[in-house]
């Protein structure tokens, strides 16, 4: 029987939700699954920073589902805000640019995109629906 | 949680940093390195050697840190980080940007 696991996060703007992201992914991935605390950590900040900054209501709510099933891990990320693609913003990344430079852009859909093998975003029930998935292959291993 | 030190070796500034550096404390981390570089203090190398995670918003404190050493006239740098924090930098761009030294002698003699 391959495992199948699952849990839910419910965040609402407030200045503890970041605290309980951690907190949550911690357990949820403890022991076996412990490579993917920080990255998931990295990738679920990165959404709610995006969700905080372009939500545009005050009462945001944020919903994540996490799945493991079959190797693979399923993030769905629904927010309550105004209409947004997360994976239409442009990135900026150009690091041949020297400090004084560079500006940066799209920096944290950059990183979610690059540690994720799938995205897919849609809008429906008046909501912000984003879809992750990560192969959990010896190769996320290293990525402890 | 993020915890902040300082130490000088060679003439040269190193600031440890460990923890995580994100959304929650990137502003500590802004607001104690300030207080630590100065014109005459401006050669620093940033050693993450005990640094667990790191966000956007820390990669954008870091950067911002950067500039102001430049605005110095100063030399930063980099060194020792962990896997995670090191497939960020690379990924973003950054480690290239600011550029990584594996150890903190090696830093020490390069910037």
């Amino acid at each position: 029987m391959d495992e199948i696991k699952k849990t839910q996060i419910q965040l609402k703007n407030e200045l503890s939700d970041l605290a309980k992201i951690t907190d949550e992914l911690t357990f949820f991935f403890a022991k076996k699954y412990e490579f993917l605390i920080n990255p998931i950590n990295l990738i679920l900040e990165e959404l709610y920073s995006n969700s905080i900054n372009y939500g545009k209501s005050k009462a945001v709510q944020i919903n994540i589902n996490l799945d493991i099933k079959l190797n693979l891990l399923t993030i769905i990320y629904e927010d309550n805000g105004t209409p947004f693609n997360p994976l239409s913003v442009q990135t900026n990344i150009d690091s041949s640019v020297s400090v004084q430079e560079s500006k940066i852009g799209g920096l944290g859909i950059h990183l979610v995109k690059n540690m994720t093998d799938a995205q897919h975003y849609k809008r429906y029930d008046n909501k912000n629906q984003l879809t992750l998935e990560k192969k959990l292959t010896q190769k996320a291993n290293n990525h402890a | 949680m993020l915890a902040v030190k300082k130490e000088n070796k060679q003439g040269v500034l190193i600031i440890t940093i460990s923890g995580r550096l994100d959304g929650l404390t990137s502003k500590q981390f802004l607001d104690e390195v300030e207080s630590m570089v100065s014109a005459t203090e401006n050669k620093v190398i940033l050693n993450l050697n005990t640094l667990d995670y790191i966000s956007s918003e820390g990669l954008r404190s870091v950067l911002t840190t950067a500039k102001k050493i430049k605005s110095l006239d100063g030399k930063f740098g980099l060194c020792s980080p962990l896997s995670g924090v090191k497939e960020v930098l690379e990924i973003s761009g950054f480690g290239a940007m600011l550029g990584v030294y594996e150890t903190e002698e090696l830093a020490i003699a390069n910037i």
